[in-house]
């Protein structure tokens, strides 16, 4: 599925990656996922958050086709 | 009624002030956010601010709304794009019916945002560049 990235790893990889994740997605799993495809972001995903449908998740658990829209977000620094 | 907006232009401070006032409400609070030339010994230059822009006006409008509830006007307004020295960043501003309300609103969203509303800013200090600045 594809993920849209911000700020520092949309600069490294661009804009979004394709990760494959399997049903049920979760947050950690996007997230392990991304690390192991690009092990480079490892300290950056470390401290990123999940939104799904452009909502923060934790621990919550979706299938495929209830996803329209993945995004890894790196530690925020509006303001 | 709440005003939330990403902006890519300049912030026209006096146009966002005259958004917060309310005739229902008798004290306003407003803070503005500018880039800062020095933090500590970094010398910043310029800052690029991005965002998630349709989830930030998400994030801001669920704040807004959740102080509104309580009886209150709120505007906010984040820039994007390339920022000069003393621009403005960020607006926010709250109208409530007294002033401790709405210095404590005021506050609690500019935390807010600052902790949770995906916008980023890409530092560009004379030493070297750096996202979300200076740790």
């Amino acid at each position: 599925m594809e993920v849209k990235l911000f700020a520092i790893l949309a600069e490294q990889l661009g804009d979004q990656v394709h990760l494959k994740v399997s049903e049920p997605i979760t947050a950690d799993k996007i997230k392990q996922a991304m690390v192991a495809q690009f092990p480079q972001t490892m300290g950056v995903i470390k401290d990123s958050m999940v939104a799904v449908n452009q909502t923060f998740v934790t621990t919550e658990q979706f299938q495929a086709q209830q996803v329209n829209e993945i995004a890894l977000i790196p530690p925020v620094s509006g303001g | 009624m709440h005003y939330i907006a990403i902006s890519k232009e300049p912030l026209d401070v006096n146009a966002l002030y005259e958004k917060v006032k309310d005739p229902q409400f008798g004290g306003i609070v407003v803070f503005s956010g500018t880039v800062r030339q020095w933090t500590g010994d970094v010398e910043t230059q310029e800052i690029e601010y991005t965002a998630y822009e349709s989830m930030a006006i998400k994030e801001l409008t669920k704040l807004a709304v959740n102080i509104e509830q309580k009886g209150a006007n709120v505007v906010i307004v984040h820039r994007i794009g390339r920022l000069k020295l003393a621009d403005e960043a960020v607006f926010v501003g709250v109208a409530a019916a007294h002033r401790a309300e709405a210095f404590t609103w005021c506050e609690s969203l500019i935390d807010e945002l600052k902790q949770h509303v995906p916008i980023w800013k890409k530092e560009f200090d004379t030493d070297q560049i750096r996202w979300g600045g200076p740790a």
